[in-house]
């Protein structure tokens, strides 16, 4: 895991704080679409909760990378509802806890192997599937 | 788009753009790989969890469920400037789904660079992270 952080550490060249914005921006109007055109397939709640986590993630973690948190983002966006504010406190809470764990350090816990997987092709995605 | 949307968009752009304080490359990839860790897992023991059960199916959408889990830790490999090739290498992501993970940051990398370049960029002899605004104007 130590090698993997000082391989990525060598060849990482973060975006600038503009190129993050730009793209935060972009990426939140994208997800406010794609929800208000789902919120007229009157969708369960728990397919509402998927679609709006699923959209709106990348948007999230670009905003943590620009060290926005939940407070700020309220008085800077006019945020279209709670639910997307408690998921967005509760992915940048993850970030922050996960940023301050080392890489390196033992305390990880201890992986677990992935089941052995054949390819499968399904209409429009490729998907894989654990052998019986 | 019309102008008052215009007109609350660059009002969201400039507050954001003031308070902004990005966070530190060390801070990025220990949160990216943990993150990485933390969704496989997850998968991992939703995957056996629903075999245990004895699911018909169980990961009927479980490539799908995959892409959906790896976004937000995709979104922050992108903002570190790692490119999918690189990733790959790097050897982040389990073999079970590498190749449907790596398509998926092809694609959102694409997307990502495109629109990250659609407003002006620092003029040239601004340093990496300025937006243009500092002590060099």
């Amino acid at each position: 895991m130590k090698s993997v952080f000082d391989n990525l550490n060598k060849v990482a060249s973060p975006k600038t704080k503009i190129e993050l914005l730009n793209a935060a921006i972009g990426m939140g109007n994208a997800a406010s679409q794609t929800v208000r055109i789902a919120s007229a397939k009157r969708l369960s709640p728990h397919e509402m909760e998927k679609l709006v986590l699923t959209a709106y993630s990348p948007n999230f973690a670009l905003l943590w990378a620009l060290g926005i948190d939940a407070e700020t983002l309220k008085t800077c966006v006019p945020f279209a509802g709670s639910f997307a504010l408690e998921l967005f406190e509760g992915l940048t809470s993850d970030l922050d806890m996960l940023a301050r764990k080392n890489s390196g350090s033992e305390q990880l816990p201890e992986k677990l192997e992935a089941p052995n997987v054949v390819p499968i092709v399904m209409p429009g995605i490729k998907v894989t599937l654990p052998e019986a | 788009m019309g102008n008052e949307t215009k007109e609350k968009m660059q009002m969201t752009r400039q507050g954001l753009l003031e308070v902004a304080k990005p966070r530190t490359m060390s801070d990025g990839i220990n949160a990216a790989l943990n993150m990485a860790d933390t969704v496989t897992q997850l998968l991992v023991e939703q995957m056996m969890d629903e075999i245990q059960e004895g699911h018909e199916n169980p990961t009927e959408d479980y490539g799908l469920t995959a892409q959906i889990a790896w976004a937000p830790v995709l979104t922050l490999f992108w903002q570190l400037g790692i490119t999918p090739k690189q990733l790959l290498d790097s050897g982040t992501i389990p073999n079970g789904t590498k190749n449907e993970i790596y398509q998926c940051f092809v694609r959102l990398s694409d997307m990502l660079n495109k629109m990250a370049t659609k407003e002006p960029r620092p003029a040239a002899g601004h340093g990496p992270g300025c937006d243009g605004n500092c002590s060099d104007n």
